[in-house]
Parts: structure tokens; C-alpha cells; sequence
């Protein structure tokens, strides 16, 4: 028979798929911090999101949020921003930042290997942030 | 490491097949071995002008859109000056659709006077829009006529002049379609929560009875050793000045390809690279300042471009540049700067390869290089680069007589 190339092959329709999101891990720091884990794919890498409550509507005066969020790079107590900047890149990571609405966001992306390298600089960014008037 | 099966069809159509199970999607690619690099110098802007011809209607499907959107894909193309690229993204259990609209443009378009018309003016729109209307715009048509005088990287794939697309004849557009779309001159890769044996049956049932077309040979001019730095000044109404320098660096296949790779890198790859650092937050002579390279098949370039702080002239600028460009010809980089180069690029390629649609990209694109296992090969030949050689490669394409600048001025 010859192959029939007008007629559509058949479809399944998207309201019949049944796709499930793949169960996460969920567990408490010592301190309280909530951390949500999930198992994504094959290749080495990771993300690691911090989410705060601090977007825009928990500001008093305007753009006091997003700066907040932006400017948790610029410095540390022991590191220039030039220095935090060049230890992300020289593992190949990438922090960024974002602030919305209601949250502000804090994001990691890194090779799986260089995890314990990095991390240390993320949680500085949080803890130590020194906000340099320059 | 991408694992996958490769196997050919009976009328020379390669097909790779790489599995991935943990995404319910699947991604057929198709990626056909032409680019603008092998238009006719009288007919350029073909390649790119075909990649919106194949959205205007098969022999036997009339729209390609909507049957895909209905199974619940998603598409796209594009065209370089080496190759031009099909892929769509779909739930792996109606992949069937896919390969039901690949084969049958493949097999022929529905060659539309209509369509032709449409797209003709949509390409044209496209080249006023990108190429003249907008600032600076024009860079890169000059830049690539003034680097190149034989190699058809001389023009863009948008072609050298609107009047190319402009008057093209459909007889124009067939001639080039059954040259080049042909299945002998195509790689079907498929990537996502699929099986060997079902992309083969697919691929045979669909792809099978495609007749092949003339093997094309490849037979481009060489572009001949610069011998003498080259310079065109521009004047447009542009809010800034900007300088852009570029030099011959060699092709994919050049044992310095990867070394120029991590010489852009160093230069300028982010905010920690070197012409960043320097010349916009030390010294604040450019806003904005740029180093990459082609990454073509054959011979590319190697560009430095960066719009001037307004007041700085351009003859600081230059020297300014040049500076950073000697200091690693003549000094040879500490072993942290090139790890740090080479882990930000094995970064680049692990987050890359993520999506099954990059693998597939990736896939298809090393196989047209020769072998798609090359794929697996690259960072391996980026680790190991030695600071010995970024300097070699270094000295090698710096040198003024390799050079091409273009002054471009701000008339106000």
C-alpha cells in the first residue's frame, strides 16, 4: 500500500497525557531553613535557589527590595566585588538575582563538582553582604 | 558523555537517534548541509530565504504549523553561513507528526507563488529592519567585505544586497531546493523518550522513499593570507562611536581553534575578563566592550568591538585595545586565568547539553563536522590547552598585517 502522506497520523490529545512531576526531597536545617531537593537528569550541574519573603511589597520606601537583592554581590566582609565575581566565574557558576512582587531571589548554577567550592561564597553573599557605598 | 545509534537510509539520509527517558518529549531534527556560505556571489540570501519558504506549505500538507501545534509541538529553524537548521520539540508519543511534516518538505515544498511572494517580503522587511534602519546595523556587511575578498563568509546570510531576494525567480528557488534539500545532504537526528527500532521504522516509513539528489560537492575559494592591515571609516547617525577589529583566526578543524576559543574567553568572557576589567571599570574608556569569535567551519574571525565613552577619541581607543592584545601575546598567562577559562567553558557545555533539544543541535552539528562522537571529544580538547599555546596562537593571529578595522563614527 502506498504510503498515505495527506492524511494526519494520529494523535494522542494533550488532555489525555498523564505527566507526573518526579517526588521531591524535603527536609529542615538546623536552623529552620526549609530545603526543597529534586533529582532532575544526567548531566553534572545544579541549581540552588534561596527565596525570600522580600519583594517589593515588604519595602517601605520604593526600590529598597530590589536594590537589596541586587547589591548582595557587590561585597562581603572579606571579599571586594570584583573577587566574589571572579570566584563564581573561575569555577565556571553563575549567581543571579531577581526580585518580584513577593519574593526575592538569590540563584546558583554550578557544575555538581565544584558545589563545595561555591556554596561557601553563596552563603557568604547572605550572611556577610556589606553593601559598599561605591 | 551523549550516548547514541547512528544509522543510514538506503538514499543517504544519516540518522542519529540519542535516548533519553527521563522527559516524556521527544525533538526531531533535521539539519540540512547548506549555508550561506555556499550560495551563488549573484544569488545570496538563498539559504536563509529557504528557511522561510519550508514554513510556506508542503507537496501534500498545506500548513506546517498547525497539524504540529494540534499534536502539541512546538518548532523552529536556522540558518548560518555553514548550515541550516530544522527542529521540533513534541510529546514523544505523537512523534509520528513530526516525521509525517520533515519527510514530506523534504520530499518537496509546494513551490506556492504565494508563498514565495509572502516570504519574499518578510525576508526583505527582515534585512531593512536588522540591516539598514537600525543603528549600526550595517557593521557586519562592511566588516565581512573588508576581512574577506574570496571566501563566501564575505557575505551574510541575509544576503550581500536586498535586490539578490528581491529577484528571486521560482525557478531560482527549485534549482536550489532540489540541490540541496536532498536526503544524501541532510542529518536526521532524534533525541528524547524514544527507541532505536521505533525511530527506524519511522525514519524508513517516512524518510525512505525520498529520492536522493546529485552528491553536492563543496568546492569553495580559499580565502588567501591577508598580508597588509586593512581600514574603512565609517560616518551614520549613531549615538556613539564604535570600534571593531577583527583578524583571521583558522577553522574548526585548525589545532589552534580551541586556544583562540579560550583567547576570547580571557579577553572577554564576563565581568572578570580582561578588556572588561580594563578598559570599561579601570581605565573607562569603552561602555561596552566585547571579544568572541565565529566558531565557523572554515576559517573565521576573531572580533573585538566596543562602543567609546563619549569624549575618549578613537585613536585612544585603538591603542588602548592593542595594549590589552599585546599583553598577551607577551606575557604568558598565569595556569589560574587559563583554568578558570577552561572551567567556564566546561560549564558552558555541560549546561548546553541539557535539553534534549541542545543535544540534538549538538548532535547534528558535530556529525556534520565528521562525527557526531566529537560531540563527547571537545572538552577533553579544551583541557588540554596550555598557557604555552593560547601565547603561540596568540602571537599567531595578532599580528598587524592579519588586522581589519572599522572606524565607526557618531555624525553628531
Amino acid at each position: 500500500m502506498a504510503l498515505d502522506r495527506i492524511v494526519a497520523p494520529l494523535i494522542k490529545d494533550a488532555i489525555d497525557f498523564d505527566i507526573q512531576l518526579k517526588p521531591y526531597q524535603k527536609f529542615a536545617l538546623d536552623n529552620g531553613v526549609e530545603v526543597y531537593a529534586y533529582e532532575g537528569g544526567a548531566q553534572e550541574v545544579l541549581s540552588v535557589d534561596m527565596v525570600f519573603d522580600a519583594g517589593n511589597t515588604y519595602e517601605q520606601k520604593n526600590w529598597v527590595a530590589a536594590a537589596t537583592n541586587f547589591l548582595l554581590k557587590n561585597g562581603t566582609s572579606t571579599k571586594s566585588s570584583f573577587e566574589i565575581t571572579d570566584a563564581f566565574e573561575f569555577y565556571g557558576a553563575h549567581l543571579n538575582r531577581t526580585c518580584t512582587n513577593e519574593t526575592a531571589t538569590v540563584t546558583l548554577h554550578s557544575l555538581s563538582k565544584h558545589f563545595h567550592e561555591v556554596i561557601p561564597i553563596m552563603g557568604e553573599i547572605i550572611s556577610e553582604a556589606s553593601f559598599p557605598e561605591k | 558523555m551523549i550516548q547514541f545509534e547512528k544509522f543510514q537510509l538506503d538514499n543517504g539520509l544519516k540518522v542519529l537517534v540519542h535516548q533519553d527517558t527521563s522527559t516524556p518529549m521527544a525533538v526531531v531534527n533535521v539539519l540540512y548541509n547548506v549555508g550561506a556560505k555556499d550560495e551563488d556571489p549573484n544569488k545570496t540570501g538563498f539559504a536563509h530565504l529557504f528557511e522561510h519558504l519550508m514554513f510556506g506549505g508542503s507537496v501534500h500538507i498545506p500548513v506546517y504549523d498547525e497539524p504540529l501545534q494540534r499534536a502539541g509541538g512546538e518548532n523552529n529553524a536556522y540558518t548560518t553561513n555553514d548550515l541550516t537548521n530544522y527542529y521540533c520539540q513534541i510529546p514523544a508519543e505523537n512523534i509520528e507528526t513530526a516525521f509525517w511534516l520533515e519527510s514530506d518538505r523534504m520530499l518537496s515544498l509546494a513551490f506556492s507563488k504565494k508563498s514565495l511572494e509572502v516570504q519574499r517580503k518578510v525576508v526583505c522587511e527582515e534585512f531593512k529592519e536588522h540591516y539598514i534602519n537600525k543603528p549600526y546595523g550595517d557593521t557586519w556587511h562592511k566588516m565581512r567585505s573588508l576581512a574577506y575578498t574570496q571566501h563566501p563568509y564575505r557575505w551574510m546570510t541575509i544576503g550581500a544586497s536586498l535586490a539578490h531576494v528581491e529577484d528571486a525567480t521560482m525557478e531560482d528557488v527549485k534549482d536550489f531546493f532540489f540541490k540541496f534539500y536532498r536526503p544524501n545532504n541532510a542529518i536526521l537526528v532524534v533525541t528524547g523518550n524514544v527507541q532505536t527500532e521505533q525511530v527506524k521504522q519511522l525514519a524508513q516509513k517516512w524518510f525512505g522513499p525520498i529520492p536522493a539528489g546529485t552528491p553536492y560537492e563543496r568546492n569553495l575559494p580559499k580565502e588567501p593570507v591577508q598580508e597588509k592591515s586593512r581600514s574603512m571609516d565609517v560616518r551614520a547617525d549613531v549615538p556613539l562611536d564604535m570600534l571593531m577589529m577583527t583578524w583571521h583566526m583558522g577553522g574548526r578543524f585548525d589545532e589552534g581553534y580551541h586556544a583562540t576559543d579560550l583567547i576570547t574567553e580571557v579577553l572577554g568572557g564576563g565581568a572578570s575578563a580582561r578588556l572588561y576589567e580594563q578598559l570599561i571599570k579601570v581605565k573607562q574608556i569603552f561602555s561596552s566592550i566585547d571579544c568572541y569569535h565565529f566558531g565557523t567551519v572554515d576559517p573565521g574571525l576573531l572580533v573585538i568591538e566596543g562602543k567609546l565613552v563619549k569624549g575618549i577619541s578613537m585613536t585612544v581607543a585603538e591603542k588602548a585595545v592593542l595594549d590589552e592584545v599585546e599583553k598577551i601575546k607577551n606575557n604568558i598567562l598565569d595556569a589560574k586565568e587559563v583554568q578558570k577559562v577552561i572551567n567556564k567553558t566546561e560549564s558552558v557545555i555541560c549546561f548546553e547539553d541539557m535539553s534534549i533539544m541542545n543535544r540534538a543541535h549538538s548532535l547534528a552539528y558535530y556529525e556534520l563536522l565528521g562525527d557526531a562522537d566529537l560531540m563527547n571529544k571537545e572538552l577533553s580538547l579544551y583541557q588540554q590547552v596550555t598557557p604555552e599555546m593560547i601565547q603561540a596562537t596568540a602571537q599567531k593571529i595578532f599580528q598587524d598585517s592579519n588586522r581589519n578595522t572599522l572606524y565607526y563614527y557618531s555624525k553628531s
